[in-house]
């Protein structure tokens, strides 16, 4: 194992980490906001990598397109779910909502599965064959237009949660959901609204890991795992949390697995996760007693 | 609770005698049928009691099971421990588990406790599959002649099953009983109360995982050959997270009517396994929405509408 090997690990990791903020990003959102742990969130990946797959094999369109379709599709399905399954929940505390989840996970592998079929596909693109050299390491193009993604999703998110009515509206439910509805703000509307953008930046990272991976109907909960130690080593809830989380998560993967193997990869993310509940339950960046 | 007009204990006596005669009937089927319904009772009644009466909503328990079958299987195949000391050290390796667990897990109250148990079984899937001593991805397999016919199996998990689903009737009589409640609906106030928290967690964990253990030690014996793809499987946590809610979580019958409940529809559906679960998916989302106490609570609800059976809950 060379100098070369690790720094190329590393710098490989790093620029597919911006594809872990992404695809977490949602997750974190809706825990940040309303508490609710989604543990669908991996099918919601998968959905959006199936459907970019219909769309891009029907119409002949790069997944990159169908992705500005999907994004829409992807944000109205996040808030009718929301709405109609989560929403009267909420009430009830931290258990329902995440159990509902649960059963919904379990609906739509098996419903992948029975439209279509357990084969292992991804998005056929031009970029999966490109390198780019940086600093003299070669890099997939798509693991540089990640991290890309990755950064201007973070930002997007944030501009429209700090400089917006609504977004104004989702900080207030976050801090006093009670305080919010007598100030006259529709909690259950800002909820939705959150779940809505949860989705949509899932539509991006299920484009995005399609185009970069395989997929088959059981790939979300692999990604689910990796999305929950993104978003315990962030600060759960915190969005600028989830981008470093991503980031830091790409980056100790591609250089532990220049170190232990690449079978063991996925368990570099298992042992932090576990040393971060231990030593940071807040996340890395959280304060104490967030919670 | 004074006021009740049947007997836990009765109902439990019943349901028991009434399986300890499938066996003599002859059906070899119908015995499988049955040993899958008790090993579903008493796996369902170790998540109940975390996830039902302590508010820690598990969703590794695949762990807990896939490491008694592993103890088990190292000590009678390696160690050439007998069978039953075997089944023991299963579970009590499951329990060791979960005092490990524990620490990284019992923070933020109980949220940390999905997704960490969640994470960590598929970490330790992962690991039981590369790690070579124990067989990795090929497993370990039994040798011919050790261990009981599938009867002796049906009893022992029947045991089991009626072990469990006593454990937590007493328990939740006695203060620990007490605790876990008071901890699952309030934690903060039952903290003001002084309840020690992570002592009380902790030790309704432990039994959990005692109690899982030893189902999946059993199990291992009975099939006789394991490997960790399916020991470990996520599938063992689908299906106790589904008998307990669709039967009524944090209620001592629920997991029995859900067991019930999910091993028949399974047999029924037995090929059609992909739509299946998608119709066990619905009714659990419709059960978590209209019945939060199950289909055990939903019956409890009726029949305190009829005088005979006024102000019962079990």
């Amino acid at each position: 194992m060379s100098f070369y090997t690790v720094s190329a690990g590393a710098l490989n990791g790093l620029m597919l980490g911006g594809l872990y903020a992404c695809m977490a990003l949602g997750l974190s959102m809706v825990f940040g906001v309303m508490r609710f742990v989604n543990v669908a969130h991996g099918e919601l990946l998968v959905l959006a990598a199936f459907l970019s797959f219909v769309f891009s094999t029907a119409f002949g369109l790069h997944p990159f397109i169908v992705v500005l379709i999907l994004i829409p599709i992807l944000f109205v399905f996040g808030y009718v779910v929301q709405r109609v399954l989560i929403n009267p929940l909420m009430s009830a505390g931290l258990e329902p909502s995440l159990l509902t989840a649960f059963g919904l996970s379990i609906i739509a592998q098996n419903l992948f599965v029975e439209i279509w079929g357990g084969n292992t596909k991804s998005l056929n693109n031009n970029f999966s064959e490109m390198n780019v050299t940086l600093l003299g390491i070669d890099v997939p193009m798509l693991y540089v237009i990640s991290f890309f993604v990755g950064i201007i999703v973070t930002l997007g998110v944030h501009l429209f949660i700090t400089r917006t009515y609504t977004g104004r509206a989702i900080r207030a439910a976050t801090q006093d959901a009670a305080t919010a509805m007598v100030m006259g703000i529709n909690v259950n509307r800002i909820y939705a609204i959150t779940a809505a953008i949860g989705a949509a930046t899932a539509a991006l990272g299920g484009t995005l890991i399609g185009m970069t991976f395989s997929f088959t109907p059981t790939t979300g909960f692999p990604w689910l795992l990796k999305g929950f130690v993104v978003v315990v080593l962030g600060g759960m809830g915190n969005i600028f949390g989830t981008l470093a989380g991503g980031l830091l998560l790409g980056l100790s993967e591609g250089i532990g697995a220049a170190f232990v193997g690449t079978g063991y990869r996925d368990m570099v993310g298992f042992v932090i996760f576990l040393l971060v509940l231990m030593f940071r339950p807040n996340g890395l960046f959280g304060l104490k007693g967030s919670e | 609770m004074m006021d009740k007009k049947y007997s836990p204990w009765a109902i439990l006596i019943l349901v028991t005698v009434v399986l300890a005669f499938v066996p003599s009937m002859g059906d070899r089927y119908l015995l499988f049928i049955a040993y899958f319904l008790v090993l579903n009772v008493a796996f369902a009644q170790s998540w109940n009691l975390v996830g039902g009466y302590t508010g820690l909503i598990s969703l590794g328990h695949a762990a807990f099971f896939g490491i008694g079958a592993y103890a088990a299987a190292i000590s009678i195949i390696t160690f050439e421990l007998p069978v039953i000391a075997g089944f023991i050290i299963g579970g009590l390796a499951s329990t060791a588990f979960a005092f490990l667990i524990s620490f990284p897990t019992f923070r933020f109250k109980g949220i940390y406790f999905a997704i960490g148990t969640l994470v960590l079984a598929e970490a330790l899937r992962i690991w039981m599959i590369n790690w070579e001593y124990i067989g990795g991805a090929q497993g370990m397999q039994f040798p011919i002649g050790i261990g009981f016919r599938l009867t002796g199996y049906f009893y022992i998990m029947l045991g089991l099953a009626v072990g469990s689903t006593a454990l937590l009737m007493y328990i939740l009589r006695s203060k620990l009983g007490v605790g876990l409640r008071a901890i699952r609906d309030n934690e903060d106030g039952a903290q003001n109360l002084g309840v020690d928290i992570f002592r009380t967690k902790l030790t309704a964990l432990m039994i959990s995982a005692f109690i899982a253990g030893l189902v999946g030690a059993v199990h291992a014996g009975r099939l006789g050959a394991i490997e960790p793809y399916s020991i470990f499987g996520a599938a063992w946590t689908i299906g106790v997270v589904n008998i307990v809610i669709i039967g009524g979580m944090g209620t001592i019958f629920g997991p029995i009517v859900g067991a019930i409940f999910v091993t028949l529809l399974t047999e029924a559906m037995a090929d059609f396994s992909g739509i299946h679960l998608i119709i066990e998916g619905v009714i659990l989302i419709l059960v978590i929405r209209f019945m939060p106490y199950g289909l055990w609570g939903f019956v409890l609800k009726m029949l305190r509408r009829i005088p005979l059976f006024g102000g019962t809950r079990a």
